[in-house]
């Protein structure tokens, strides 16, 4: 039909089969029938690797995985981390190691969710939700400081007043993580060096990985810290 | 291959293909660099000896007897070489180094300060193999451990390049870190009960290939990519060494040393390296302040300046020009000093100094001068100075490769021993005030002589002791120029922009105007009203009873400072000035170096520099300096100054700065004598400064501010036996009415008959004992 | 005689004046309610066609859309600029509105037109036509009102003060008048057959299937009417004025508020107008379809009502092929747009004009028609093969003064 083959393809989109939009909350349908408002409002179901809102996660003795080394921030097309590192105390460590993040700030006007951090954090400390409802009504609500941004201690990211959260978006912060592994294996499944999630279950380790753990004098101390007199790395145990 | 003829005075070779032209003598791998062809390396510095440790910067040679790998950091050119810095087996080598540095370096790039600026880094990427096979456990250390109070030492990071210990032992003469166990086992240590405590530790940190070395003051602050920089010199004293400013999110973090080949060589000091803690300080002024009901209030800018204002023209008016003076200026920028004169000069005030009674006369800028790259060269150097070690470090640091390299040999002449006598040929040990007497003896020996007639000769003169008056060093000084005519002089006063301050026009304009004539004045009424630019005379006048007098008695004091000191507390107004890193301007070095201070910050507060505030001052008096913009005041500043004029050129005092034009010489035509011998039951008293003390910059800095100690006597062991002392008990020093009593300490670096306090400590405060009008103080000890 | 409408012959008072009373408020009231009705349709039809579900919150099946966006209009901050030429800045929207509504009036509406009736009907004892005016000179005056409406756009983009509004003006006025002269020559052949320039002239003319003009001129005036019709009114795929892509807003960049909402609306108008128009000239207006004796009948409506029924059908399904034009095609580039004007609409309408003209004339005169066809297209091709020639010879001369295109 060359040219006018066109018209045809736009009269047949006529019907309500071929509609994408599905009914909005709200309005006349919703105050006549009387429902609930997530009743009405049907989501459209996320994908695994949705870009959402960060958290800044924790291992599961409770130490924080972000040890402050800025990557984040340096890698951050918006510049929208801003990042200080600070020594930790030795008698009361916030991270595994020497340094932690001691400011932690994301300004979410200027966050454009690329999760370039996501990938550039060695630790995988800073990993995101499927939250992209965040509507905040002023500024200083738009950047989440570190308190905000960490999971709390139940493994799971704080809510914020003006969030919707919805069930499921909270789970498996770190999915995409593995994707983009610093192994660069998509198909990696196995002990990344810093990794252990707190709450969400951790992967089986590959069968060469375990055998090395098992077979180390592995142990974590009591604060997290490496011991000094330990001639081995000690590594995570499952 | 014997050639009778004269040797050659260049070489070639061939780098890479390309022929280079080489010195004989030089190091295969600075033919390369300058050739375009990048060799990577960690344990060659420019500035210190070639070790090898590393062998990164193996290169392959092809010579007589074929092709070799070679390190190139260790092999000198030689005509007809033929070098490839990228063949097969020169890369092999070069990856190969690398992957072996790898294999026990842990994984610490995201904790690591150095990351980001680090040749390990950058190298290993761009020479590295890409991969590391090593799997298996890599060698831990417990870290990082402190090895002094501002650096700590990552054992898990070191490569072992001996950067640290060649410097600490080769440029600092302090050798207190090295190399412990062997083999694999190798690490950098210090002694046991021997802290790096090092005038110089910053040094390493930044020379450290990777972050095996940390300071604690920038540790964590910043990453290399936050940092904006801008070169500038230090201020902190008066060798103006080139330094680079950094700051993240407008707050300064960090300086490093700059190279310039004529000053610093990209040493630093730490004191200097590590104030810039002071700048970002809670205490700073950040606004007007005035006093009410016996406080100070913050106020406006409008409200202190007329309330400034009003007081300096009551005084004018009523008792004339003379009934008000200026001390200070020495602490800001030549601009500043200039500024600041151009408004006494229009107001008639004659009585003004920029050194604090501390220094030397202004005239010594008027003899024959010497650069320091020509007292380092001089054969011989004569010092009668203070211990450049505490004041002047990379002073010190200079004359101390001079006299390793036996280019120079240095003649000292001071009541203590110092840090330079270990490397000088000769050290001489005399009582405070007998400084000419020796020094004549001195030039009538017959191996001194011999010496001095060997070339140049350098007088390195200074205020080597506070407690005696500046006549006898200048005395002595006289004596050497009229033995050795040619001989020049290279004046050491302390204080950071002194020469420039000078050479500004803040310098006395009339006889007995000099800071202790107008203290003199204050207590005895003639002058009401003192401005106080950037001084603290309470604290480092060394005649304290003076200051004290003067500042009960003064009517008005008006004070323009960074931060609320002694003095400024007894001020009526305080206008808050800009501080290092805040404003531009350019300083002036000991030498007469002129060169750029540049700003990185926005000034704390509403602080402004010294230089606006001056010219406000004289809106308020009104009188118009003619300054309304910073390039109107440089441009008047080096047209109106003679002195000042190749600085005119904004580019010539970036980088290696430029030299002041010199006027002509003048003489010392006093006869050199001495003071009274003493009496045989006191001890001469020597006063001098030591690097860390009260100072503003030093106490307001966190990693600097404890490292000051308490004052205490430093006794002769000989003399303590004979006095029956301990080392640590109490003793009281009595002179001139007063005494003081502080701790007693044994040090034989001190001369028989001789007690030396170090100024400014913590503790009991020795300027009690002091007098300007006393040429020398004699003290009683006793013990209690 | 002032119009070929019956009620006004005589004397014009009371009741005849209050006739022509209401039929202004009812043609007022008709085209802004068509209007809004319009911008409804479109917004329903191309939604339709994108897979979304369109409007459906403000009213039922969100017809009260344009009324909100109307009301949300009116109360947005209305700026002048500070370079805008005042007084012609708050011109320029009604000299675009106006001249839709008063093209609006010549537009038979309904009538009676079967069993010989042609369109006259009686109101209050008042034999009139349902139509607001209907001058001999109907269709010239709705060519003329046309030109005005570039007054419009040409005098927003220049009093605007700033130069995107400008280009976009400047191109729309361009853009416009080259069309208008395709409009005016397709026009040409419907009024050679008609005979008569006055509307109802027209439409009484098209009273079976093949009388109707789309039939009798060939087909070919109608599709360039058409298209040039598209043009005239900016609409998609001619809608380059207006591109936000390339002009930010065009022509009403700097209009906002209610200023903006004349211009809006005074598009809408527009392409009621124009499809009103089209459906009179080439698909017979009011007439009811009959071919060969038989007419359709609307049950149930009497007579003088049928045929406002039937205009409203035929207008519909034109107001939908405006709107499928819309969600269908891509927009034209300028350069494209004008050598479509010039160098295709125009020849092909003249040639065609000719070509019927040699017809009627061959009737008129006598002759063989065909043979006079013949010779007519023969004629005519060689004018094509000129007119190529023509154009071939100024490509080569473009190309080598380095011409992009």
């Amino acid at each position: 039909m060359g040219y006018l083959g066109g018209f045809l393809v736009t009269f047949r989109q006529h019907g309500r089969k071929n509609r994408v939009t599905t009914q909005y909350s709200g309005g006349r349908l919703f105050k006549r029938k009387k429902r609930s408002a997530s009743a009405m409002d049907v989501k459209v179901e996320k994908p695994e690797r949705l870009h959402g809102r960060h958290v800044l996660n924790r291992y599961e003795d409770g130490m924080e995985k972000c040890i402050g080394c800025e990557l984040c921030a340096a890698v951050c097309p918006a510049k929208c981390i801003h990042v200080r590192g600070a020594d930790n105390d030795p008698d009361n460590p916030t991270s595994p190691g020497e340094r932690f993040g001691w400011i932690y700030e994301i300004n979410y006007l200027r966050c454009i969710h690329c999760d370039l951090c996501v990938e550039a954090c060695p630790t995988e400390a800073i990993t995101e939700t499927k939250l992209f409802e965040f509507s905040f009504t002023n500024r200083k609500d738009a950047i989440y400081t570190k308190n905000e941004l960490l999971v709390g201690d139940d493994g799971k990211p704080r809510h914020m007043p003006w969030e919707d959260w919805r069930p499921g978006e909270d789970q498996h912060t770190s999915a995409w993580m593995r994707a983009t592994a610093s192994a660069g294996d998509a198909s990696f499944v196995g002990v990344v060096s810093w990794a252990g999630e707190r709450g969400y279950g951790v992967r089986a380790a590959e069968a060469t990985q375990a055998e090395a753990d098992s077979s180390a004098d592995a142990s974590i101390t009591s604060d997290g810290t490496t011991s000094s007199s330990a001639q081995t790395k000690s590594s995570v145990t499952h | 291959m014997t050639d009778t003829a004269a040797p050659k005075t260049t070489v070639s070779l061939t780098v890479d293909g390309r022929s280079v032209e080489a010195t004989p003598g030089d190091l295969l791998i600075t033919a390369c660099e300058r050739s375009g062809s990048f060799v990577p390396h960690f344990c060659y510095h420019p500035r210190m000896s070639p070790v090898g440790m590393c062998r990164q910067c193996i290169v392959e040679v092809e010579g007589p007897r074929g092709k070799s790998l070679v390190v190139s950091c260790m092999t000198p050119v030689a005509d007809g070489q033929v070098v490839s810095t990228t063949s097969e087996p020169a890369k092999r080598a070069q990856e190969g180094v690398l992957e072996l540095l790898l294999a026990n370096h842990p994984l610490d790039c995201p904790v690591c300060d150095k990351g980001g600026e680090c040749p390990l880094q950058d190298q290993a990427f761009s020479h590295g193999p890409g991969e590391s096979r090593y799997v298996e456990e890599k060698r831990h250390y417990e870290k990082p451990i402190p090895i002094s109070d501002l650096v700590f030492l990552d054992r898990e990071r070191c490569i072992l390049c001996d950067r640290c210990t060649r410097f600490a032992g080769e440029v600092a003469g302090d050798p207190l870190i090295s190399f412990t166990s062997r083999g694999n086992n190798t690490q950098v240590m210090t002694f046991p009960d021997e802290p790096f405590s090092s005038y110089f530790s910053g040094n390493t940190v930044q020379i450290c290939p990777v972050g095996a070395l940390t300071s604690s003051a920038y540790r964590f602050k910043a990453r290399p990519w936050d940092l904006e920089q801008v070169e500038s010199t230090c201020t902190t004293c008066s060798v103006g060494c080139r330094t680079v400013v950094q700051s993240s999110r407008d707050e300064l973090v960090r300086y490093q040393g700059v190279d310039v080949e004529s000053v610093n060589w990209g040493w630093l000091c730490d004191r200097g390296r590590f104030n810039f803690e002071s700048v970002n300080s809670r205490n700073r002024v950040h606004s007007p302040l005035m006093r009410k009901d016996g406080t100070l209030v913050e106020t406006t800018w409008s409200t202190a300046l007329d309330a400034a204002g009003r007081i300096l023209r009551t005084v004018l008016n009523d008792k004339g020009p003379d009934a008000v003076s200026i001390i200070g200026g020495a602490r800001g920028t030549n601009e500043d000093a200039f500024a600041w004169a151009q408004l006494a000069d229009s107001l008639g005030v004659t009585a003004r100094d920029a050194q604090l009674g501390d220094g030397l006369p202004a005239e010594v800028f008027a003899l024959p001068q010497a650069t320091i790259a020509e007292a380092c060269a001089s054969p011989t150097v004569i010092l009668l100075a203070p211990d450049l070690k505490e004041e002047l470090p990379v002073l010190y640091l200079r004359l101390r490769d001079a006299a390793e390299k036996r280019t120079t040999r240095i003649i000292e002449v001071s009541p203590r021993a110092t840090g330079l006598s270990r490397y000088a040929w000769k050290s001489v040990r005399h009582d405070p005030g007998d400084q000419p007497r020796v020094v004549s003896e001195l030039l009538s020996d017959r191996d001194v002589v011999d010496q001095l007639s060997r070339g140049n000769v350098t007088v390195v003169m200074g205020r080597g002791n506070l407690a005696e008056s500046p006549e006898f060093t200048l005395l002595a000084t006289g004596a050497v120029l009229a033995a050795v005519p040619t001989a020049r002089v290279l004046p050491v006063v302390r204080r950071g922009n002194v020469r420039g301050a000078v050479t500004a026009g803040m310098t006395p304009q009339r006889p007995d105007a000099d800071t202790n004539a107008i203290l003199s004045s204050i207590a005895a009424g003639k002058v009401e009203c003192l401005v106080l630019v950037g001084a603290d005379p309470l604290s480092d006048v060394p005649d304290a009873d003076l200051v004290r007098r003067a500042f009960a008695s003064v009517k008005h004091v008006i004070a323009v400072d960074t931060f609320v000191t002694e003095s400024v507390r007894h001020a009526e107004v305080v206008l808050p000035a800009s501080a290092y890193g805040e404003k531009v301007g350019t300083t002036t070095n000991c030498e007469g170096r002129v060169s750029d201070v540049a700003q990185k910050i926005t000034t704390a507060g509403t602080a402004r520099p010294d230089w606006m505030i001056a010219a406000e001052l004289a809106l308020e008096l009104g009188v118009d300096l003619g300054i309304s913009s910073y390039p109107e005041l440089r441009d008047t500043m080096t047209s109106s100054i003679a002195a000042f004029a190749p600085a005119a050129d904004a580019k010539a005092v970036r980088g290696e700065g430029v030299l002041m034009a010199q006027s002509a010489p003048i003489r010392i035509t006093a006869t050199p004598r001495s003071a009274a011998p003493r009496l045989t039951h006191q001890f001469r008293l020597h006063v001098s400064r030591v690097m860390y003390d009260r100072a503003v910059a030093t106490n307001e800095s966190p990693s600097l501010a404890p490292l000051a100690r308490e004052a205490a006597v430093h006794m002769n062991s000989g003399d303590a036996q004979r006095l029956g002392v301990r080392d640590g008990a109490s003793v009281r020093l009595s002179s001139n009415g007063s005494a003081v009593v502080l701790p007693l300490a044994i040090d034989d670096a001190v001369a028989r008959g001789v007690v030396s306090v170090p100024f400014n400590q913590h503790g009991s405060d020795i300027r009690q004992l002091i007098r300007h009008d006393v040429a020398v103080t004699d003290v009683v000890v006793e013990v209690i | 005689m002032i119009a070929l409408d019956p009620m006004l012959e005589g004397d014009v008072l009371w009741t005849p004046l209050l006739i022509v009373v209401l039929k202004v408020l009812v043609v007022f009231v008709v085209g802004l309610v068509a209007t809004m009705l319009m911008v409804w349709f479109e917004r329903k039809v191309i939604a339709g066609m994108q897979n979304r579900i369109g409007p459906n919150k403000a009213g039922p099946f969100g017809l009260l859309q344009t009324l909100a966006d109307g009301i949300k209009l009116f109360f947005k901050e209305d700026l002048l600029p500070r370079r805008s030429d005042k007084f012609v800045f708050a011109l320029a929207p009604f000299l675009s509105l106006v001249p839709a509504f008063l093209a609006f009036a010549i537009i038979p509406l309904g009538g009676d037109y079967r069993d010989g009736n042609d369109g006259v009907v009686t109101w209050f004892g008042v034999e009139t036509r349902v139509q607001l005016a209907d001058p001999h000179i109907g269709v010239l005056f709705a060519l003329a009102i046309s030109s005005i409406a570039v007054y419009g756009i040409m005098l927003a983009g220049w009093s605007s003060g700033s130069k995107y509004p400008l280009l976009g003006s400047v191109r729309a006025s361009a853009q416009m008048v080259s069309y208008e002269a395709a409009l005016g020559l397709s026009l040409a052949s419907v009024i050679l057959i008609s005979g008569t320039l006055s509307t109802s002239g027209i439409v009484a003319a098209q009273s079976t299937l093949t009388d109707w003009h789309v039939v009798a001129t060939g087909i070919v005036p109608f599709i360039i009417f058409l298209i040039a019709a598209t043009a005239e009114l900016n609409r998609p795929p001619f809608d380059l004025v207006e591109a936000e892509q390339e002009l930010v807003g065009g022509f009403n960049t700097e209009y906002s508020s209610i200023r903006f909402a004349l211009f809006f609306l005074a598009e809408f108008m527009n392409t009621v107008t124009m499809s009103a128009l089209i459906v009179t000239l080439f698909f017979g207006g009011p007439q009811p379809i009959s071919y060969g004796g038989i007419t359709l009948d609307i049950p149930l409506i009497p007579n003088g009502l049928e045929g406002t029924i039937w205009l409203l059908g035929k207008v519909l399904v034109f107001l939908y092929v405006y709107v499928w034009f819309r969600a269908t095609l891509p927009r034209l580039r300028y350069d494209q747009l004008m050598d479509l004007g010039w160098k295709v609409l125009i020849p092909g309408s003249l040639a065609w004009f000719m070509l019927l003209a040699a017809q009627r004339l061959a009737r008129n005169e006598g002759w063989n028609v065909f043979t006079t066809t013949a010779a007519a297209v023969v004629v005519l091709g060689a004018c094509y093969a000129l007119l190529q020639g023509a154009f071939a010879i100024s490509n080569k001369t473009r190309e080598r003064e380095g011409a992009q295109f």
